[in-house]
Parts: structure tokens; sequence; C-alpha cells
């Protein structure tokens, strides 16, 4: 172990948590939250998930078949999906800006953003 | 005309390889997070570029990718691109690291490799899903290639003095 490997290892440790600080903890409390839906980059559904109490099943229709999302409490996660590893069901629920869920092979990738507008602009 | 040596010995890292590849997809990690993996593979593949060069690594990692994939069956599936994309790029970074840049030992080269193999990984996910979303994932997966670069570097390390010591590691590579 040199000196070098050292400088390495707190340069990849510098940039893993300093980027998790960066997506967990960069956003104010209490912002309105949306869960942006999309299959091969495109974006298909926005879900608000600022209400407590909306109960919601979405179906999701990829390439290797329909994905299920399950929101409940302003939390959204996959609840079952056609994949063969199932990352997706296991990364669990999502609450806050910045989290993904992504089901690869189905090329479904669902973003939480801190934003209620549906439009960012509107060009005239 | 390349050395039968060379070439027997490249054959018996490719199955060493490919047997550690199908074992670790045996292992459930418990994150739930594509791509962490412990990376055993890699081993074979720095000992290969210890051992020959960086071509003859190449078709080691190739070959182990694609047989390890008929194998278990998962051959041209979205998993064997992400493998590929990973492990080929964290080839070039741990030749590059290995022969180009002085001063990193084995430990070090290898948690670059597990690190490059992480973004090669990532890469190859968001040309799936054509979000940049996916990069989320990012920092969770750099921080765990730092104790899995580490672990298999340490396997390298002693496996090499091993063979140093022994006076073996002449003698499988003319």
């Amino acid at each position: 172990m040199t000196k070098r490997d050292m400088i390495l290892i707190f340069i990849i440790a510098l940039l893993g948590v300093s980027g998790i600080v960066i997506t967990t903890w960069s956003r104010e409390a209490n912002q309105p939250i949306m869960a942006e839906i999309s299959v091969n980059g495109n974006i298909i559904d926005w879900i608000d998930l600022t209400d407590p109490n909306k109960e919601q099943i979405i179906k999701i229709d990829g390439p290797l078949g329909t994905s299920l999302a399950e929101v409940r409490s302003g939390e959204v996660r996959m609840y079952n999906s056609p994949c063969p590893d199932e990352y997706c069901m296991k990364t669990g629920w999502i609450s806050k800006p910045g989290q993904t869920i992504a089901c690869v092979p189905n090329r479904i990738v669902i973003k939480l953003s801190a934003q209620t507008n549906f439009v960012d602009t509107v060009s005239q | 005309m390349i050395p039968v040596k060379n070439i027997t010995t490249t054959a018996v890292l490719i199955a060493a390889a490919t047997a550690l590849h199908i074992i670790e997809s045996l292992f459930p990690l418990p994150f739930p997070i594509p791509g962490v993996k412990l990376g055993l593979a890699n081993i074979v593949t720095l000992l290969g570029l210890v051992l020959f060069d960086f071509k003859t690594s190449m078709q080691i990692v190739l070959l182990r990718i694609i047989l390890g994939s008929l194998l278990s069956g998962t051959f041209l599936a979205t998993g064997f691109f992400l493998s590929l994309s990973g492990a080929m790029f964290s080839t070039c970074v741990m030749a590059l690291f290995l022969k180009l840049f002085s001063g990193f030992s084995l430990i070090g080269v290898s948690i670059a490799g597990a690190a490059a193999h992480n973004l090669g990984q990532l890469a190859a996910a968001a040309v799936f899903v054509e979000h940049a979303g996916i990069f989320f994932y990012l920092p969770i997966l750099l921080l765990t290639s730092l104790p899995t670069g580490l672990i298999t570097g340490l396997i390298l390390h002693f496996l090499v003095k091993h063979l140093k010591s022994s006076g073996q590691l002449d003698r499988l590579s003319t």
C-alpha cells in the first residue's frame, strides 16, 4: 500500500461521500415532490407525491413486460417487475428528491424531483 | 508465433476467471444496487496484466464474460452488456495504472479497477435506460468499490508474492 494508493482511496471516498451528501441533504424540507416515470428515456407520466393519503398502483409498460409501481404515503416503490434480478424491487421505498428506482432490463427509471410545475418554461 | 506455454497459461486463466464469474453470481449481496459485486474475476484480469500484456488480458476478459454468460444463460441479456462494458473499462484503467502510472501498488490498481468497473457498468446502464438519473447510484457504487477493490487487491498481492517466492511466476509465462 503506497502513498499514492492512499491518495487514490481518499479521492474515491471523497467523491462517494460528497455525492451522497449532495443527493440526500441538499434539498430543503417540505418541498413538493414529483415522481417522473420514464421508459427508454421517454417520460410517460408524472406522479405528484405531496398528498400523503394518496394510494395508487401505476402500470408501466416496458420492452420486457409490465412493471407495477406503488405510491403510498408520499413514497414510491417498484411493486412488481418482470426483470430477472429484481434490483428495482429490492431498492424499496424512495421519497426524497434525487432518489431513483431503475429497472434496467425493462428500461424504466422512476426519478423523484422537487417541483410541481409540469412545465419548466414556456417559450413563445 | 505465440509460445505454447503462454497459450496454455492464458487458457487456464480464462477457465479460472469464468469459474469465479459464475460462482460470484451465486452470492446474493444485501445491496439492491445494480452492479455491486465482489469482482473476484478481476483478480484473474489483473494477474493477466501482471504476467502478460494488455492484449492478452483483454482476450481473457472478453472470453470469460462470453463464456460465463453462455454458461449462466445471460448471454446478450442486459446484464451481459453491463458486465462487458464494466470489465473492459476496468481492464483499460488497470492497464493504465499498472503500466503507465507509477507509484501504485497492486492494491491501488485493483481499487482503481473496481471503481472503473462500476463506472463502466453504470455508463452502460445509462445507455440502456436513456436517463441520466441512473447516476444517482454513482456515489454509493464508488464507495463499495473501495472494499471490494481492497479485497481483490490483497488476494492478488499475496498470490503474486507466493508465486514469486516459489519461482513459479517466471515459469508461467515466457
